[in-house]
């Protein structure tokens, strides 16, 4: 009885704790079920309306759940979020979404993946961006590191 | 026992057989395929949980994270094998913990630790693959068919 009563006392100050412990988040976010993209809303070292731009373009597709994009001068990373039932076709998705990019922005190199990886440290990069804390040299060498990520075999 | 046996049994075997039949006690297939879907649901669950975990915590992609995420899971399934706690889970669940690759981990370390007493080389090392070696052996091979015919399309095929 004793047992029971301390390990649920620990379970709900756990449970209080997580549930308390959110992040500040000044991205603008819109967030539901067949919806999740976020968006920085700052100027930066390197300007993000092409990736905000591109996001829009990429969640109106249906399959599409989630977006996460980082963009240099050059380049654009964007990691996507599918429906349960479209990961089995995942591969063919991201060709698609890249494809329907190229035509917008013919002269950056856009890499699209679908890989939970990708989308993490999109993510985490993007609140970086959006909080100011990179400089310049940090964001190359993050989105180098993804970038490197995103082409790994297994 | 097939049909054309059974004819060329004798009237009293013929009735031990239906006699035997009765009395057997049926095989509860359906509470066994809940029971194994149940806990090898759960143990890919947290086979999924661990690589998660690789995914967020170290610089693994859905891609490369298989790897260490496997070798985690034979790790822990070794150290319930050797506490005895995964043959009391495997009576309960039968092929729940059989199927996932926990299971292969089992035969291997349920095998090296059964011939222990045999010394390392003859006892260990020649029995630990005894009920896994052929699950190996029929990996590396029809790996090795597949490359063939991959190779075979890529050069000539023209794929």
């Amino acid at each position: 009885m004793y047992k029971k009563t301390i390990v649920l006392s620990i379970l709900l100050v756990i449970i209080v704790l997580s549930g308390c412990n959110s992040e500040d988040d000044n991205r603008i976010v819109r967030k539901d079920s067949d919806e999740n993209i976020t968006k920085i809303n700052k100027q930066t070292h390197i300007e993000q309306a092409i990736t905000n731009k591109a996001k829009e373009i990429i969640q109106s597709k249906s399959e599409v759940t989630g977006v996460r994009g980082v963009n240099t001068n050059k380049d654009l990373l964007l990691a996507i979020e599918v429906t349960q039932i479209e990961q089995f076709n995942e591969q063919n998705l991201e060709d698609e979404v890249a494809k329907s990019l190229e035509k917008n922005y013919p002269d950056l190199t856009i890499e699209v993946s679908s890989d939970k990886k990708i989308f993490i440290e999109l993510n985490e990069l993007e609140l970086k961006i959006q909080e100011d804390k990179v400089n310049k040299k940090e964001l190359e060498d993050q989105f180098n590191k993804i970038k490197k990520l995103m082409n790994e075999q297994a | 026992m097939s049909n054309k046996k059974k004819k060329n049994l004798t009237p009293t075997q013929q009735q031990y057989q239906d006699f035997a039949n009765k009395r057997e006690v049926k095989r509860p297939v359906f509470k066994n395929c809940i029971k194994a879907f149940l806990v090898g649901g759960t143990i890919c669950a947290i086979g999924q949980g661990i690589s998660t975990f690789y995914m967020y915590f170290f610089d693994f992609t859905e891609q490369t994270v298989g790897n260490p995420t496997v070798a985690t899971l034979i790790f822990i399934t070794m150290l319930l094998t050797g506490f005895g706690v995964y043959d009391r889970m495997a009576q309960f669940a039968g092929a729940g913990t059989a199927v996932p690759v926990t299971g292969f981990g089992n035969a291997v370390i349920s095998a090296a630790i059964e011939h222990r007493t045999e010394g390392f080389v003859l006892g260990v090392g020649g029995n630990m693959f005894k009920l896994a070696g052929s699950v190996i052996l029929f990996g590396v091979f029809s790996a090795f068919i597949i490359a063939l015919v991959k190779t075979i399309l890529i050069e000539w095929g023209g794929l």
